[in-house]
C-alpha cells in the first residue's frame, strides 16, 4: 500500500470527522435559540446551573472563535456535556455502547459470513434453485424494515411459541447461581434481536455479493482460468472470489451508515438497553445533549470503520497498493 | 528453459492417442448459439487439419465464426452455445463426445490459448509468477517450488526478466502482459497454442516483437499454432497455411503463398484487394460493400452470394461444395466446380453483371 | 445501451421529439419484463388507493368517530380488526397509504431535485466546484444520516413549531420529515447524474452548442438535462423506495404525527400498546405488509429501469 493512498484515506476520514463536529456545533450552538432550547427544556436546570453552563461554554462571548474553540476543545476531551438527569453524556454513552456492540458486532459477523456466501453461491449458480429462492428472499428482506422483521419474530417466537423472552437483555430481578446460567439468560434474550439484525443484513450483503460475482465472472481472466482446465471450485475460490470481494468490502462499509437506522429500531422493539433505546428515549424528552453525543459517537465509529475498510481494500488490491 | 524435444512430448500423450493419427483434424464442426430471437448458426460445417509444428491462420470479418471455431476446440463456449455436429480429433481422439470433466483434462495440457486483451486476461490480484505456476501445480502436479522455478524459466523464455515475476499485471506494459500471457500458455508444454487476435490491441512495433516471439517459440519448441486474426498481414508473416472463413463456413483454405498470390474465392479476392500492400498497409476489412448475412436465417445457397460480384443463379440456391485443387488449395465456390482447372476467375462474367439490378 | 434510449444520432445530437418517443419506448420495454410489469401493477394499485382513500373507506376515523371494540381481532364488521381506540385497521391502513405515499413522493422530489441539480453542476462545471460538491456528497454517503435526520427533524419542529399549517394536505410536522429526508439523501443521485454529465460533456453536441455561443446555463438546461432525464427517473424510483423506508423508520422512533398516521406511525402505535407481546398481529401486519410490498415493487421497477438504461453497468469505483 502506498503512503500516498494511506495518507489520502486518513485525510478523508479526518475531514469527515471535522465536518461532523462542525455540524454538531452549528446545530446545537449556532442556530437561533440553541442554548436556550437545549437548557430551558430541562426541568432539572436551576438558574444557578444555567448561569454556570453559560459561563462554561462562553455563551456571552462571540460564536466564533471563542465558543467554537471551547466546543472543539471540550469535544476533543470527550466532554460532551450533561444529560437532563445531570449525568455526563460521555458516561451514559460508555455504558450503553456495549449492548449495541454485542448485538451489532455479532449480527454483522454472521451476516457477512452468511450473506457473502449466499450471494457468491447465487451468482456462481446464477438461475439455479438457490439463486432464484435466495435472490427473492434477499430482495424481500431488503424491502423489510428491520423493526418490522423484529416485531414479526417477537410475535411468533416469543409471544406465540414462548421460546424466547420478549424484552431486555437479561431477566429483571433474577439472581443467578452461577455465571453459566446468567450467560444462558443473556443468550436467550439475545437470540431474537440478533436473528433480526442478521437477517436484515444478510439480504443486503447477498444482493451486493451476487452482483459483484456475476460481474466478475464475465471478466476475461475467468475465461483464462477455465481455459487452463482448472476445476470449477478453484476458478471460483482463487480467481472470482478475491476480485468480487474487493468492491463488496467498500459497499459493506458504506452501508454501515444506513445500518445504524436499523440498529436503533431493533433495539427499540426488543427493549435492548443499547444506544438505540437511548436515542429514542432522548428523542422523546428532547434531550439534545444525548442526541448530539449519539450522533458524534456513531458517526465517528462509522467513519473509522470505513477507514478500516479502505485500508483492507488497499491491502488486498495490488492496483491500489502500488 | 531448454526446449523439450518432440519425443519428450510424445511420451506424455493421452492414453487413447493414436500415434499414427494427425495432430488435429476438425471435420464438419457445427456450433450454434441459442438466442431468444432464434438459433445463430455461428459455425456451420467447418473442417480443417493441423499438423505437428504447423502454423495455421484463420481469417475473416468479425462475426464470421473464427473465434467460435477456436473456442469450440476446448469447448470454452458460453452457456447458450452448443456443438451440434462434427468431430474434433486430437491424436485421433474425438473431443466432441467427451464429458465436461474429461475435456477439462485436455485444456492447457494439449491446447492452450492466448487471448486478445492480455490486460484483462490476467488476474489483477495475483502475481505473474503465481499465475504462470498455477496450471503447472494444478495440471501437472508439480510442487509449488518447482512450479515457480519453471514459471521463472518461462518468463525468461518469452523475454521477461525472472525478477519481474513478482509484478502484478497492472505494473506491466501491454506488450509485456502479452508476453506473460504467452508464457502462461506455454506452462503445461501444450501441443497446440491458439492465439485469438494476440496482437490486435498492441501498437505496430510491439506487434512485430510478439510475432517474432511466436515464430521463435514455434521453431524452438516445435509448437503448433492456430492464429486467429482479421489482420491478413499477421498471417502472411507467421503462418504456413491460411483458412478464410465467411459467415460460419470455410471459403478458401490452403498454403499462404498460394492463397495470397492466386486467390480463387471472390471473397478472398476482395479481402486481399483491401490490402494492397500486405507489408505496409493495415486497413480493416470492412471495405467490401454490404453486410454479412444474418446467421439466424442464413441464405440457402452460397452465403457470400448477396455480396458477390460474380453471383450466378446457382449461387443463391445450391451450397457450393468444397473442392481441393492440385496446389492443396480448397475452395467452396461455384466458379470452381469439381474437375475444373482451378484457374482464378478475376473478371466478372458479363451477362451476370448486366443482370444485376 | 439500446440505440433508441440515449445514444445520439450520427451527428451527436438528440432531437427532442425522438427523446420523448424513447421515454415511451423505455416504459413499454419496462412493461415487457416480468419484474417491471409486476412492480408497475403493484405501484398503480397503491397509487390509486393513495389518491382516494375517502372514496373507499370513508374519512379517517378518530378517537371520537371510532365505533369498534378496542383492539379486537379481525371479524366480519372489521375485516382487519381494530386498534386500541376501536378504529378499523382497514380505514387506518388505507389513509396511512395516502400519507406514506405523499410523503415519499415529496421527499423523492426534493432528493432527486437536489441530487440532479448538484450532479449536473458538479459534472459540468468541474474543477473545485466539483471537488467540493463531491466531498460533501461523500460525507452524506458515509455518515449515519438517520441520526442526523432525527436531530434535524426535532430541531426544525422546535424552531418552526408543528402547527396546524398544511402543505399539499400534509401537516407541517410531517413536512419537516420530507425536507430532512431530502437534505440527507441526495448524494447517490448526485453521483450517478454527475458521471453521466461528465460523459455527455465530451459529446459533440455540447461542443457545438458552446461554439455557437450558448451560455453554460443554457447548455445545462437544454442539452444536459434532457439527456439525463431517463436516468433521473430510474433513480427516482429507487429513491422513492428509500424515502418510504426512511419515513417509516422516523415515524417508528416517534417522529410521526398521530393525527395523520403513516404506515410507520401505525407501527409505532402498535408497538407502544405492545401489539407483538399481546399477540395483536392484525395491528401491525397490514401496514407492515404494505411497506414491504411497496418497497419491493419500487425496487423491482428501479432495478429493471436500471438494467434497461445500463445493461453493462459497472459498479466498480
Amino acid at each position: 500500500m502506498s503512503g500516498h493512498y494511506v495518507a489520502r484515506r486518513f485525510a478523508t476520514a479526518a475531514f469527515t470527522i471535522v465536518l461532523i463536529v462542525l455540524i454538531n456545533f452549528v446545530l446545537f450552538r449556532a442556530m437561533p435559540g440553541s442554548p436556550e432550547r437545549v437548557l430551558a427544556r430541562n426541568p432539572n436546570v436551576t438558574p444557578e446551573l444555567l448561569a454556570q453552563t453559560r459561563a462554561r461554554w462562553g455563551f456571552d462571548k462571540p460564536l466564533f472563535p471563542d465558543q467554537f474553540v471551547r466546543y472543539v476543545a471540550a469535544t476533543a476531551q470527550l466532554d460532551l456535556g450533561y444529560t437532563f438527569r445531570g449525568r455526563p453524556v460521555a458516561d451514559v454513552l460508555a455504558q450503553r455502547i456495549w449492548p449495541t456492540v454485542l448485538l451489532f458486532g455479532l449480527g454483522e459477523a454472521i451476516a457477512i459470513v452468511v450473506g457473502l456466501a449466499l450471494g457468491a453461491y447465487s451468482g456462481w449458480r446464477r438461475g439455479g434453485p438457490i439463486d432464484l429462492v435466495g435472490n427473492g428472499v434477499s430482495l424481500l428482506l431488503y424491502s423489510t424494515p428491520y423493526f418490522l422483521l423484529g416485531m414479526a419474530l417477537l410475535l411468533i417466537f416469543a409471544t406465540g411459541l414462548g421460546w424466547f423472552p420478549t424484552f431486555g437483555m437479561s431477566t429483571t430481578g433474577a439472581t443467578f447461581a452461577n455465571p453459566v446460567d446468567w450467560l444462558i439468560d443473556v443468550l436467550r434474550h439475545l437470540a431474537l434481536p440478533l436473528t433480526t439484525v442478521s437477517l436484515g443484513l444478510i439480504g443486503q450483503y447477498a444482493i451486493v455479493m451476487r452482483s459483484s460475482i456475476i460481474e466478475t465472472l464475465s471478466e476475461d481472466y475467468i475465461t483464462t482460468a477455465r481455459a487452463m482446465g482448472l476445476r470449477d471450485g478453484r476458478v471460483l475460490r482463487r480467481h472470482a472470489l478475491p476480485n468480487a470481494m474487493l468492491p463488496t468490502v467498500t459497499l459493506v462499509a458504506i452501508n454501515l451508515g444506513y445500518v445504524v437506522a436499523g440498529a436503533i429500531t431493533v433495539e427499540v422493539v426488543f427493549n435492548w438497553p443499547g444506544l438505540g433505546t437511548l436515542t429514542v428515549d432522548a428523542l422523546a424528552s428532547r434531550d439534545y445533549g444525548v442526541l448530539q453525543g449519539v450522533f458524534l459517537l456513531l458517526s465517528v465509529a462509522v467513519v473509522l470503520a470505513n477507514l478500516a475498510a479502505d485500508l483492507v481494500y488497499g491491502l488486498f488490491d495490488p492496483r491500489v497498493r502500488a | 528453459m531448454t526446449a523439450p524435444a518432440a519425443s519428450e512430448r510424445t511420451r506424455r500423450l493421452p492414453k487413447q492417442a493414436d500415434p499414427a493419427a494427425p495432430l488435429l483434424v476438425v471435420d464438419g464442426l457445427k456450433t450454434y448459439f441459442t438466442l431468444e430471437s432464434g438459433v445463430v448458426h455461428a459455425v456451420d460445417g467447418v473442417s480443417f487439419r493441423l499438423d505437428h509444428g504447423e502454423a495455421l491462420g484463420i481469417a475473416g470479418e468479425s462475426g464470421c465464426g473464427k473465434t467460435t471455431t477456436a473456442l469450440s476446440l476446448i469447448r470454452l463456449l458460453p452457456p447458450n452455445a452448443r456443438i451440434e455436429a462434427g468431430s474434433i480429433r486430437l491424436y485421433g481422439i474425438d473431443l466432441v463426445p467427451k464429458s465436461a470433466n474429461a475435456l477439462r483434462r485436455y485444456r492447457w495440457r494439449e491446447i492452450s490459448m492466448v487471448f486478445q486483451g492480455a490486460m484483462n486476461a490476467l488476474n489483477p490480484v495475483h502475481r505473474l509468477r503465481d499465475q504462470i505456476a498455477e496450471p503447472i501445480v494444478e495440471r501437472l502436479g508439480l510442487d509449488e517450488r518447482e512450479a515457480r522455478r519453471r514459471a521463472g524459466d518461462l518468463l525468461e523464455l518469452v523475454g521477461i526478466p525472472r525478477k519481474r515475476g513478482n509484478a502484478y499485471p497492472h505494473e506491466l506494459s501491454g506488450g509485456m502482459r502479452q508476453r506473460a500471457m504467452i508464457a502462461m500458455a506455454l506452462a503445461c508444454d501444450p501441443a497446440i497454442m491458439i492465439g485469438d487476435e494476440p496482437t490486435t490491441a498492441l501498437d505496430v512495433m510491439i506487434q512485430a516483437q510478439i510475432l517474432e516471439l511466436l515464430e521463435r517459440l514455434r521453431a524452438q519448441l516445435g509448437l503448433s499454432l492456430i492464429l486467429i486474426t482479421h489482420d491478413l498481414s499477421v498471417i502472411a508473416e507467421t503462418c504456413d497455411r491460411v483458412l478464410i472463413m465467411y459467415a460460419g463456413r470455410v471459403a478458401e483454405e490452403g498454403p499462404v503463398r498460394e492463397v495470397f498470390t492466386r486467390p480463387r474465392h471472390p471473397y478472398t479476392q476482395k479481402l486481399l484487394a483491401a490490402f494492397p500492400n500486405i507489408q505496409a498497409d493495415r486497413r480493416t476489412l470492412d471495405v467490401i460493400p454490404g453486410l454479412p448475412p444474418d446467421l439466424r436465417h442464413p441464405p440457402p445457397g452460397c452465403r457470400f452470394a448477396p455480396r458477390c460480384p460474380f453471383v450466378m443463379p446457382v449461387c443463391t440456391e445450391v451450397v457450393p461444395p468444397e473442392v481441393t485443387f492440385g496446389d492443396a488449395v480448397r475452395v467452396a465456390c461455384h466458379l470452381y466446380p469439381e474437375g475444373s482447372s482451378g484457374v482464378p476467375v478475376t473478371v466478372p462474367p458479363e451477362p451476370v453483371t448486366a443482370a444485376r439490378p | 445501451m439500446s440505440a433508441s434510449v440515449t445514444t445520439p444520432d450520427a451527428f451527436g445530437d438528440v432531437p427532442a421529439r425522438r427523446r420523448l418517443a424513447s421515454s415511451g419506448d423505455l416504459f413499454r420495454r419496462l412493461l415487457r419484463r416480468p419484474d417491471g410489469l409486476i412492480g408497475v401493477v403493484i405501484l398503480v394499485t397503491f397509487g390509486l388507493l393513495a389518491v382516494g382513500p375517502d372514496l373507499l373507506v370513508g374519512p379517517l376515523q378518530t378517537a371520537v368517530t371510532a365505533v369498534g371494540p378496542r383492539l379486537s381481532p379481525p371479524s366480519a364488521a372489521f375485516p382487519l380488526g381494530t386498534d386500541e381506540l376501536g378504529r378499523s385497521l382497514v380505514n387506518l391502513t388505507a389513509h396511512a397509504t395516502r400519507i406514506s405515499m405523499v410523503i415519499g413522493l415529496l421527499a423523492t422530489a426534493i432528493t432527486v431535485g437536489i441530487g440532479a441539480l448538484l450532479g449536473i453542476v458538479s459534472g459540468y462545471v468541474g474543477g473545485r466546484t466539483d471537488a467540493a460538491i463531491m466531498r460533501v456528497a461523500d460525507f452524506f454517503l458515509v455518515i449515519p444520516t438517520f441520526v442526523l435526520a432525527i436531530i434535524l427533524t426535532s430541531i426544525i419542529r422546535d424552531l418552526a413549531g408543528s402547527g396546524a399549517r398544511e402543505v399539499f394536505g400534509i401537516r407541517f410536522g410531517l413536512i419537516a420529515i420530507v425536507v430532512v429526508i431530502g437534505i440527507t439523501s441526495w448524494s447517490s443521485t448526485a453521483r450517478i447524474i454527475r458521471s453521466q454529465t461528465l460523459s455527455l460533456k465530451e459529446r459533440a453536441f455540447v461542443d457545438r452548442a458552446r461554439a455557437v455561443g450558448a451560455g453554460n446555463l443554457h447548455i445545462m438546461r437544454r442539452h444536459i438535462l434532457p439527456n439525463v432525464i431517463n436516468l433521473i427517473v430510474a433513480n427516482a424510483v429507487l429513491v422513492f423506495a428509500g424515502a418510504v423506508l426512511t419515513e417509516t423508520t422516523l415515524s417508528f422512533v416517534g417522529l410521526g404525527d398521530p393525527f395523520q398516521p403513516s404506515w410507520g406511525q401505525l407501527l409505532d402505535a402498535s408497538r407502544e400498546v405492545g401489539a407483538p407481546s399481546l399477540g395483536a398481529w392484525w395491528y401491525f401486519v397490514p401496514p407492515g405488509l404494505c411497506i414491504v410490498v411497496v418497497v419491493f415493487a419500487f425496487t423491482l421497477v428501479g432495478g429493471a429501469l436500471d438494467d434497461l438504461l445500463n445493461p453493462k453497468r459497472r459498479q466498480r469505483r
